[in-house]
């Protein structure tokens, strides 16, 4: 029994141990504390094995650090977050693919724009200024057109219920040059 | 030699979610895996044996405090050697000022100087002791039937897997895993008398 545990041992040492034997192993260490001076013994003839001037561990290495982590808290993992129902996975994948397509879709829409602006940018900058007054004329702000419009008309109707004098309503000015 | 040490840094793997899980013991598997290797590396700074035991032992202390933190993106010894260089270089800076600090008192000094000894690492005895077991351990190697020597030479000096010894020694892989444990219980019946 003890030469298949010693045998584990010197596997173990040579990463050769396989994943299921672990737990074994690990249980025969604990039941038997003597097998630690076992592997550390292996230890060191592999150190001496492989170096010229081998610094070996004192007896009480081990002990030493098992004495100040006897007072330590055991390392517990980060809790991990609760798996949720497979219908909840697939709603919030849904939401998750959703968000992620209207994103895409929008830096689509952003990028269409920028690359179109620098064409018309470069098309129109030869008659850009000899258009600009023009294009302001054309396409006056809403707001303002409809404020002017308003004021217009307004005065209009003054100058049609009172009759101020040298004063012309509108229809009189827009028709001027042709009398 | 690529697939071991991905075994190797699974099997570290394994161990470390154990500890992590509270299991106190497969620390003390990685800390007798890896302590030789990390007292060497330490003692290349410290350049100190005595001193190397100590900040070894706070490199596996320290070690053992951030595990929680171990996500194991790394394998587990490039970590552990991370840690074992920054403590090493930090009980460096600590040292430097201690002895700068230790020149204003000439008695402090001789006290500095003496420390070592008192910790009996560089005693007489024990480097005799070190010494005795070199011999022993080299002289056992030497007295080991060629086929098992060879076999845990190229484990040792070479690294290789199992599976590579057994393609180069032309035999199976169990024969191998005999082979070198073999040898390792005949250096050990050897060496057991002079380390308990």
């Amino acid at each position: 029994m003890n030469k298949e545990i010693n045998q584990k041992i010197s596997q173990f040492l040579d990463d050769e141990l396989d994943h299921s034997e672990l737990d074994n192993f690990l249980h025969n260490i604990k039941k038997q504390p003597e097998l630690k001076s076992k592997i550390n013994r292996y230890q060191v003839v592999t150190q001496v094995m492989k170096m010229d001037q081998p610094v070996m561990a004192n007896g009480s290495f081990l002990d030493n650090i098992s004495l100040q982590l006897e007072q330590e808290p055991h390392h517990f993992l980060p809790q991990r977050r609760k798996r949720h129902s497979t219908v909840w996975q697939k709603t919030s994948l849904a939401i998750a693919a959703s968000v992620v397509g209207v994103a895409v879709i929008m830096s689509q829409q952003g990028a269409m724009q920028t690359t179109a602006e620098p064409q018309q940018i470069a098309l129109a900058q030869p008659v850009a200024e000899q258009q600009q007054a023009i294009v302001v004329a054309n396409n006056p702000q809403p707001t303002q057109h409809e404020r002017l419009k308003a004021y217009l008309q307004a005065h209009n109707d003054d100058m049609y219920t009172h009759g101020s004098l040298n004063i012309h309503p509108l229809a009189r000015v827009a028709s001027y040059g042709r009398d | 030699m690529k697939e071991q040490q991905g075994n190797n840094a699974e099997l570290d793997k394994e161990l470390v979610l154990r500890v992590q899980q509270g299991d106190k013991s497969a620390y003390d598997l990685l800390v007798i895996k890896y302590q030789h290797r990390i007292i060497q590396l330490v003692n290349r700074y410290v350049k100190d044996p005595s001193e190397a035991q100590d900040v070894a032992q706070e490199t596996f202390i320290k070690a053992y405090r951030a595990l929680a933190n171990f996500r194991g993106d790394s394998a587990f010894y490039t970590w552990l050697y991370r840690i074992a260089i920054n403590t090493a270089k930090n009980y460096l800076v600590s040292r430097s000022r201690r002895y700068s600090d230790y020149q204003v008192d000439v008695q402090d000094a001789e006290q500095v100087e003496n420390a070592p000894q008192l910790k009996g690492m560089d005693t007489p005895e024990f480097l005799l002791m070190n010494d005795e077991i070199v011999a022993v351990i080299r002289a056992a190697i030497e007295k080991l039937p060629e086929e098992m020597k060879i076999a845990i030479m190229l484990r040792e000096f070479e690294g290789l897997s199992y599976e590579e010894i057994a393609q180069a020694m032309e035999c199976p892989v169990g024969t191998v895993r005999s082979r070198i444990f073999r040898a390792r219980e005949a250096i050990d019946e050897k060496l057991g008398p002079l380390l308990g």
